[in-house]
């Protein structure tokens, strides 16, 4: 019996996850697989050494790529979401004030409830456009009302509606408050450099514009900020006693790391190295997007028109954001609706609760891509 | 040109393979190894050197602002 071969999905969730990962990834992990892998620091003999030089060879590539003059202040973690929960819970103190824009994902926002709930943290959240976007003149009030927060807490660009944060702004706002970073979208995406930007904590995963593997996440943690690890365990060092390790990045990193996830985020490192961050690859498709869907009658968006945003969220009248989903993947183009995990953005941007249809273009994204996706959605528009 | 060799020991296998770059980058070899147990009883990795490049390797740590445990001239 004859089959004709499926054509493959159009994938827009790039938010969500990186697909496909680039051959360098896949063949870094294929090989700390196959060839002899041993523990990271741990035994000593040669296998177990060689690890442990693609580990520090790796987080000198995360080094470089966000700016951070010593690597042993980047903090292997198993993704963005514990790099936000290894700075919330080890560097707040009990009654302190966090101020956050009003697009934080859950990431962000479930470890601050819960240091709200057990330590009497207070969460005062930014002014902002319709879109999320600080107002900054209307800030400026909120940061005159307060005492300096002991932390700014902001997702550098919305997993929602790919709004961007002017991130020297908020340092000028607040330019005595250490400044906690979500980059987990624009990682690999836009350019970062915590020194330039005065940015004392930032976390992200590798699996999404690092183009890495799922499980793994790097942690910046400026050398003058301390901050209580969530762990403690075996480290490979310092084993005669029982009181974990001060120094960095052991500190950090009780038990074995993910050695698998660390090679392939190697292969992601060096291939992004050989080309530009991806933000002007993400605006440019985002932007033929979004232009598209303004000019299909019962569509409103919810990212803005004007070049900015690295992915396009939008409704269409008369279906929920499921069912623009399911016909969607009917249609063979892959994205994310609802909430996105984070409901503060959809409040604010009065989408709650049902939320909104989420299209990510990003690596290996054409525009023909784009067009095939816009004659979906005009189709499910016109039936809806 | 002496053969003695000399040994750095570190707290973090991360400042091993700093210093071990950075001697690279001024053209000194050196080789991480087991760290002798007669030296520590620590589980961790030293990094091995020519005894003639002593200052070398003193000069870089103090250039990272590395902090080590020691360093040993290596018994035969």
């Amino acid at each position: 019996m004859s089959r004709e071969a499926e054509p493959s999905p159009i994938y827009l969730d790039h938010a969500a996850t990186s697909w496909p990962k680039p051959a360098p990834v896949r063949e870094a992990t294929l090989r700390s697989l196959t060839d002899m892998m041993a523990n990271a620091g741990r035994s000593g003999h040669g296998p177990a050494i060689e690890s442990a030089r693609i580990v520090f060879e790796t987080r000198e590539h995360c080094a470089n790529l966000i700016g951070a003059r010593r690597s042993e202040d980047v903090i292997f973690v198993r993704g963005c979401t514990e790099g936000l929960n290894l700075v919330i819970k080890g560097f707040l103190r009990p009654a302190d004030t966090v101020v956050v824009s009003p697009m934080e994902h859950n990431a962000m926002m479930r470890p601050l409830a819960r240091m709200a709930t057990q330590s009497g943290i207070q969460v005062v959240t930014l002014p902002a456009d319709p879109f999320g976007r600080i107002d900054y003149e209307a800030a400026r009030k909120v940061a005159r009302a307060h005492q300096p927060p002991a932390l700014l807490a902001v997702a550098h660009a919305s997993n929602v509606n790919g709004i961007v944060q002017d991130l020297h702004a908020l340092h000028e706002l607040f330019p005595h408050t250490p400044l906690l970073v979500d980059a987990a979208q624009t990682a690999g995406v836009l350019p970062l450099d915590v020194e330039r930007d005065t940015i004392s904590f930032l976390a992200c995963s590798a699996h999404k514009g690092l183009l890495g593997p799922t499980g793994v996440g790097i942690c910046y943690l400026a050398p003058t900020c301390d901050v209580t690890p969530l762990l403690e365990g075996g480290t490979g060092s310092r084993s005669e006693s029982f009181e974990h390790p001060t120094f960095r990045p052991d500190r950090y990193e009780a038990g074995t790391l993910n050695l698998l996830g660390i090679a392939g985020t190697m292969g992601a490192l060096e291939f992004l190295a050989q080309g530009e961050p991806q933000g002007h690859h993400k605006r440019q498709l985002t932007g033929i997007l979004l232009k598209g869907l303004r000019a299909i009658p019962g569509v409103h968006l919810q990212s803005p028109l004007d070049g900015s945003a690295l992915c396009a969220s939008f409704t269409i009248d008369g279906l929920r954001p499921d069912e623009i989903a399911v016909r969607l993947e009917r249609s063979g183009v892959l994205g994310r609706p609802g909430l996105q995990c984070a409901p503060a953005a959809h409040r604010h941007l009065g989408t709650f609760p049902h939320g909104t249809m989420r299209l990510s273009p990003g690596w290996g994204n054409t525009p023909e891509h784009i067009e095939t996706a816009l004659r979906a959605i005009h189709a499910i528009a016109q039936n809806a | 040109m002496s053969s003695e060799q000399g040994v750095v020991l570190f707290f973090t296998i991360h400042a091993v393979f700093r210093l071990q770059k950075a001697l690279r980058a001024r053209g000194v070899d050196s080789k991480p190894i087991p760290t002798p147990r007669y030296l520590s009883s620590d589980c961790g990795t030293a990094l091995r050197f020519s005894w003639s490049h002593r200052a070398d390797v003193e000069s870089e740590i103090a250039n990272l602002d590395l902090e080590i445990d020691s360093i040993h001239a290596l018994s035969e």
